[in-house]
């Protein structure tokens, strides 16, 4: 999957990182935004050496529930939707 | 207390990085360690060879070093990838960072090697096999790429056992464990031993590691000298060399450069040595040495390698001075005819800068030659710190390359030399 997404997150002090809502484009070219209702885990992972943060969230989507993996990459400050789990 | 030493390596490491970028960060279905693929350089500057196989790719009898098309004949549905020299150079670090977090002692022997001293560890990891196999998986776990570790009590041993069968497996080779795994294989497998030695010891009637392990020193040091004495220690397991946490000083510095088009002429083939001895040179007044021993090496068209060498008058360190040898040099070795492929320029027999004999007979006079010493000073460091493009001679002008050989910028990790 590996989707280029934009997000809205917070940057805590204690520099923790927490995401609240993103926004992908989808098949038909259309904005679709997704609200996350929880934050499941969050682990660093360091793939190949890159550093990143994998978030499994939940949200609603058209009323159902979805599980998502995302991760922020440290050093291009980029957010990804990795995959859906379900 | 006997040592306990591990050799770490990444099996195929530029593949299995690329690989494990593509699969754990980039999300992508096909991995590159299960299919017969490769990492290669860029077809155009034909620079296009093998720099990394996957083991199915190995299997069809591809080889590192061998030109694309030739990779391709031997396996059609090849598939070949781009280096992607940052990726590597972040996964290496992390690895060495990784060892250094579970070891006391590190020494990084290449980017995808190393050697870690796990003496005095077996109150926190257990026994040394146990402490190989949690580093493995745990290297596994954390990168995504699979190692090799070969455990042993010295450098050698532990990197003879990181090459028996991969990938992602732990051997050991202890020193009582040398007549049943390190004797049988082919003397060529012993480290340090190349296709030179390896023709030597054959006529010598020796072909196993097994064979010059029993072989007579004597006979060894009289037809090899001392490498051969050191090659029958090493047959028999003894290397005494302790692991080094930093890398050693140049012997000398050389660079070479491999042609986009064959060089038929020698004004081009100045041009292309003046810019070798550029990097050469400017290498050579960064770490302070100077070179008494200038080499300069060919290779045809037909792939046919020679070098030729002199001693110089006066160790030196300026472009302007290397230059001069060098082409002199190349006009002795070249016939004026057979087209060039690859050029090259080595410095050896370094000395400290800062003394110079003065030649009551050189061709520049002392004076000229402090200024000139000045001027490449200067040159350096507007180079360092605004690029090297900044400058250039107007012999270069409209040319893509001032500074020949080495790396280019993005591949200079700094991982075993300084950038």
């Amino acid at each position: 999957m590996n989707l280029q997404i934009e997000m809205i997150s917070v940057f805590a002090t204690d520099g923790s990182i927490t995401p609240l809502r993103f926004r992908l484009e989808n098949e038909e070219h259309c904005l679709e935004t997704v609200t996350i209702s929880q934050v499941v885990s969050v682990k660093p992972i360091c793939f190949a050496g890159i550093d990143a943060i994998q978030y499994l969230c939940k949200a609603v989507v058209e009323e159902k529930e979805k599980l998502f993996e995302v991760r922020y990459t440290v050093k291009t400050h980029r957010w990804t939707l990795f995959r859906v789990v379900y | 207390m006997d040592k306990v030493i591990f050799h770490v390596d990444v099996n195929s490491a530029f593949l299995s990085w690329s690989a494990a970028y593509r699969v754990r960060v980039l999300g992508e279905k096909l991995d590159l360690r299960d299919v017969p693929s490769a990492v290669a350089g860029s077809r155009e500057s034909r620079q296009g060879v093998i720099l990394a196989k996957s083991t199915s790719a190995k299997k069809c009898g591809v080889k590192t070093g061998e030109p694309i098309f030739q990779a391709q004949q031997k396996c059609p549905n090849l598939i070949i990838v781009p280096p992607d020299y940052g990726l590597y150079v972040e996964a290496s670090r992390h690895l060495t960072a990784l060892l250094r977090q579970v070891a006391p002692v590190v020494e990084q022997y290449s980017i995808d090697e190393a050697w870690v001293d796990m003496t005095g560890t077996e109150g926190l990891y257990g026994s040394p096999v146990a402490a190989a196999e949690m580093l493995r998986q745990r290297i596994y776990d954390e990168f995504g790429f699979t190692v090799n570790i070969g455990v042993s009590s010295n450098k050698l041993l532990a990197k003879m056992a990181g090459e028996f069968e991969k990938p992602n497996k732990v051997h050991t080779l202890f020193p009582w464990e040398i007549e049943d795994k390190l004797w049988p294989l082919p003397v060529r497998e012993l480290f340090m031993v190349g296709s030179a030695t390896e023709r030597k010891l054959h006529l010598l009637g020796i072909d196993t590691i097994g064979q010059l392990a029993h072989a007579d020193p004597a006979v060894l040091r009289q037809k090899l000298h001392k490498p051969g004495v050191d090659l029958w220690h090493s047959a028999n397991g003894r290397y005494s060399c302790t692991l080094i946490p930093r890398p050693p000083e140049n012997k000398g510095y050389g660079n070479a450069t491999t042609l986009p088009a064959d060089v038929v002429d020698a004004p081009s083939a100045y041009r292309i040595l003046l810019s070798l001895c550029e990097t050469v040179g400017m290498r050579m007044r960064r770490d302070q040495k100077s070179a008494r021993c200038l080499a300069v090496s060919l290779r045809t068209n037909q792939f046919y390698t020679f070098a030729h060498q002199m001693t110089l008058p006066n160790a030196t360190d300026s472009t302007e001075e290397i230059f001069r040898y060098a082409c002199r040099i190349f006009d002795e070795a070249w016939d004026g005819t057979t087209p060039l492929r690859q050029l090259g320029v080595h410095a050896t027999r370094l000395e400290e800068s800062g003394m110079r004999q003065y030649d009551l007979f050189a061709v520049v006079s002392a004076e000229q030659y402090e200024k000139k010493a000045a001027l490449d000073n200067a040159v350096d460091d507007l180079r360092g710190k605004y690029g090297e493009g900044i400058l250039r001679r107007a012999r270069f002008v409209g040319e893509k390359v001032v500074l020949a050989g080495g790396l280019s910028k993005e591949r200079r990790t700094g991982i075993t030399k300084p950038v």
